[in-house]
């Protein structure tokens, strides 16, 4: 099974190292700056606040992590799931 | 243009031009193929004004009522996002565009295997307050998955009219076509806003809106939207009292615990999700989860990375090898024909100019018609499978480390056909930087004109042996030289990243589509379509330039003389001569030096200028087969052989980098709006088509010899 | 002049003027940035979001 971390720097409480682990399932709770363009990008495809996303894949060497959303995959790399604040989500 | 028929009351209203409908929708919902459905052949491609975004309009009818003009709007996510064919399909819709009129019915198309998002979007589309008819699509798909939709109460949560079109059925068309009608009839206007519950909120958007001057409307509806455009900063403040207004708001509405920026995208897809949770049900709890146990393998660090290796060099090794067999076929019958042809046609000129031009120049390409037909198969099955967005996301981490990224590949790949569609599809990439460089690249990416080149000095020159057993070292060359392409364009990304284009933005955020099983049918359709190009391309260009080549090489006559001395002498040969002495280093002589100078009209004509000078020099009246003849090419001073490994290799590097092509330099030109960037694809690649090509051809003649 | 030779010259000329005419319009379009007709593409590459 292969990790990756990511610092997750934007979470209002003190810094934390998210490990992603495919299968693993999280709640957006925020959005870095909401105005920009990346935010908006991923705000209209409904990443937002209280969505459930779920890893599905990560590719190799750092590239993009394939996250699962209301029915799609989307990949993004890294610094760009980075703007979103994630709690992890437990059925 | 309007039919006023008696028995339905809804085409009673005259119109004195056709129903203006714009077909929107989210990228991949289906609305380019209901486009093709609705208007069939009656239609025409354009660009928007001053940017290189297309738009279709075309016509439709409906028996009984009247024309309907259909426009299909670039997709969209958002009519808020910020992407070029994002913010033109909104301006468009909104009637934001001088040039085109505002659309009296938008056909919004819903995919129902993605319900939610296509709904947000369908919710931003009504908001605009133009008719709108939602065309429901993919439900047999959504059936395969379990799901099942509830067109009416969907309809009715809505306010607009619900139609399926999927499958695309005589029947479905008509009945979407006559929704239409009914909505531009005006009866009915969809309810806007109906996502916003807080009635505070919309009273505080109609104040803001009404502050702007830069709209002239009263409309209670038209100035919440624009309130509503100025919170979520997808429009900007006019005046400093609207500014102030709307600081006040966003400050009242963080206080409340709301992310302001995202509240409206919010409240859409909340209200959105309701609507779905009531209308789209599970009625069978199967799943396909192919394509998730599929990407773990494809995507996967180790194995993903060495299937696509694999797929990657197996596609490169098959142009090569598979197509050999059709080819000798075809080169044994050409020889046929020429051999047919000199015996019914009486000795002269008009036989030297069709036995020895035509066919041989026209015939030296036709051959490669197999080798089109497996490159097109390749690629056209890999992008039908859903494969090539993986690829890019495989691809992505290593790319960005010679500044580009992941998506270049798809426009990458595609250049290894032809550069042209290739540089077009960069529009997929939304970063400046990345694009440009995805486009100054392209040319390297050896394309299929290149290929009869390759096959036909490697068959001349390299010998028929095998390394390691089984792979064919002639096989291992041709590979080489798409490769040698390929480090050549990551080197000079590379080199572009670090001092052209310093760094803007790039991002990456791609959708993975679910994988499916490419249509046998469309597949086929590619290759032939591809290939009968390539075959009109070789009976025109081609075929032009080998009865003027021949006529350039077979005139002035000289009556002394060998027949190799005639061709040195004519047109051709001269200016072949005049050449000599730039591409002498490189191991050419003018001959060669002719063959170059035509291939800059297409790339190809360099296997048609070669086929034709040596015939024409031919001392015995058989026809060689091409091959035999460029390898046995002698200098007829010295008695040698013309041409040898050293200058074939030389010969193939020249093709690898230099730029031949006017349609990629005009296609580069529109694509980045100016004559500088054509000039430095130009400049470049000959640059480094020479210095490569003589590099070349001075290792190999030292380690060869 | 016998009939070969007049069908000979009547098919470079034939030659020449179409790949004049053929230039030509390439370096308009080429001006003119409008599509070139040549190769046949005509699909613009796939959307993307």
């Amino acid at each position: 099974m292969h990790k990756c971390t990511i610092p997750n720097i934007f979470s209002t409480m003190k810094s934390s190292i998210l490990q992603f682990t495919p299968g693993a399932k999280y709640r957006i709770e925020a959005l870095r700056d909401s105005y920009s363009y990346l935010s908006q990008r991923l705000l209209s495809l409904g990443l937002i606040k209280g969505a459930v996303i779920e890893i599905a894949n990560i590719a190799p060497f750092g590239g993009p992590i394939e996250v699962k959303c209301r029915g799609y995959n989307l990949s993004l790399r890294r610094d760009e799931l980075a703007i979103l604040t994630l709690t992890p989500f437990v059925i | 243009m309007s039919t006023v028929t008696a028995v339905p009351p809804v085409a009673a209203k005259a119109r004195s031009k056709p129903l203006l409908t714009a077909l929107a929708g989210v990228p991949n919902a289906g609305k380019t193929t209901l486009f093709n459905a609705l208007t069939g052949l009656n239609y025409k491609v354009a660009n928007y004004p001053g940017v290189t975004v297309e738009k279709r309009v075309g016509t439709c009818h409906l028996a009984g009522f009247e024309n309907i003009r259909l426009v299909d709007l670039p997709g969209a996510y958002s009519l808020f996002g910020g992407s070029p064919d994002e913010v033109l399909a909104a301006d468009h819709l909104m009637g934001r565009l001088p040039k085109e009129d505002k659309p009296d019915v938008v056909i919004c198309v819903v995919d129902a295997c993605n319900i939610e998002r296509n709904l947000f979007l369908a919710s931003q589309i009504i908001d605009i307050g133009i008719p709108v008819v939602v065309a429901l699509n993919m439900l047999d798909i959504a059936k395969t998955r379990g799901l099942s939709v509830r067109k009416e109460l969907l309809a009715k949560n809505l306010g607009v009219a619900v139609v399926d079109i999927s499958g695309r059925t005589k029947t479905n068309t008509d009945e979407l076509l006559r929704a239409v009608a009914k909505a531009g009839s005006g009866e009915k206007r969809p309810g806007r806003y109906r996502w916003c519950s807080d009635k505070e909120f919309l009273d505080s958007a109609k104040s803001i809106g009404r502050l702007s001057r830069s709209d002239d409307t009263d409309d209670p509806d038209e100035l919440i939207g624009i309130g509503i455009g100025l919170l979520s900063g997808s429009r900007q403040a006019e005046s400093a009292k609207q500014r102030e207004l709307l600081l006040a708001m966003r400050k009242q509405l963080v206080e409340q615990g709301v992310d302001a920026g995202a509240y409206e995208t919010e409240e859409r897809y909340s209200w959105v999700n309701s609507i779905a949770s009531r209308s789209v049900v599970q009625v069978d709890g199967t799943r396909k989860d192919l394509t998730e146990k599929l990407d773990r393998v494809l995507t996967h660090p180790v194995w993903g990375l060495l299937i696509f290796l694999m797929i990657m060099g197996t596609m490169f090794q098959s142009i090569f090898t598979w197509a050999s067999i059709p080819m000798d076929f075809i080169d044994s019958l050409f020889a046929d024909v020429q051999v047919g042809l000199k015996s019914i046609i009486p000795p002269g000129q008009l036989q030297s100019l069709i036995a020895d031009g035509i066919v041989v120049g026209v015939g030296s390409v036709l051959i490669f018609i197999p080798q089109i037909a497996v490159l097109y198969l390749f690629i056209s099955v890999l992008e039908e499978t859903g494969y090539l967005s993986r690829a890019a996301v495989l691809l992505d981490a290593f790319m960005r480390r010679v500044g580009l990224q992941g998506r270049s590949f798809i426009p990458l790949l595609s250049s290894f056909a032809c550069a042209i569609p290739g540089i077009m599809a960069t529009r997929s990439i939304p970063s400046f930087s990345d694009r440009m460089a995805t486009i100054l690249i392209a040319p390297l990416m050896s394309c299929s004109a290149r290929l009869p080149v390759y096959t036909l000095l490697i068959a001349a020159f390299v010998p028929r042996r095998t390394v390691a057993g089984f792979l064919s070292l002639q096989g291992l060359v041709f590979l080489g030289l798409y490769l040698l392409g390929i480090v050549g364009a990551l080197a000079i990304a590379y080199l572009l990243r670090k001092t052209v284009f310093r760094s803007s933005p790039s991002h990456f955020l791609m959708e993975m589509p679910p994988y499916r099983i490419p249509v046998a049918g469309q597949v086929l359709k590619t290759i032939w379509e591809k290939c009968a190009v390539f075959v009109k391309n070789a009976g025109t260009v081609i075929l032009a330039c080998s009865i003027l080549l021949w006529f350039l090489a077979s005139y002035p006559k000289t009556t002394d003389g060998s027949p190799s001395e005639a061709v040195r002498q004519s047109y051709a040969g001269q200016l072949g001569q005049a050449i000599e002495p730039i591409i002498e280093p490189l191991g050419y002589d003018w001959k060669l030096g002719v063959s170059i100078i035509a291939s800059f009209a297409a790339r190809e004509v360099f296997v048609s200028s070669v086929a034709l000078v040596n015939n024409l020099e031919d001392v015995d009246e058989e026809s060689d087969s091409l091959i035999d003849a460029i390898r046995n090419a002698k200098d007829p001073e010295t008695g040698e052989h013309s041409y040898d490994l050293a200058t074939a290799l030389s010969l193939m590097v020249f093709f690898v980098f230099a730029c031949q092509c006017m349609s990629t330099l005009a296609v580069c030109k529109r694509e980045t709006g100016g004559w500088k960037w054509p000039i430095v694809m130009f400049v470049y690649m000959t640059a480094l088509a020479y210095g490569a090509a003589f590099v070349t051809f001075r290792l190999s003649s030292s380690l060869l010899t | 002049m016998n009939i070969e030779t007049t069908i000979m010259a009547l098919l470079v000329l034939a030659a020449v003027v179409y790949l004049a005419r053929r230039g030509a319009s390439s370096i308009k379009s080429f001006r003119e940035n409008t599509n070139c007709s040549d190769c046949g593409c005509t699909k613009s590459g796939k959307e993307e979001g």
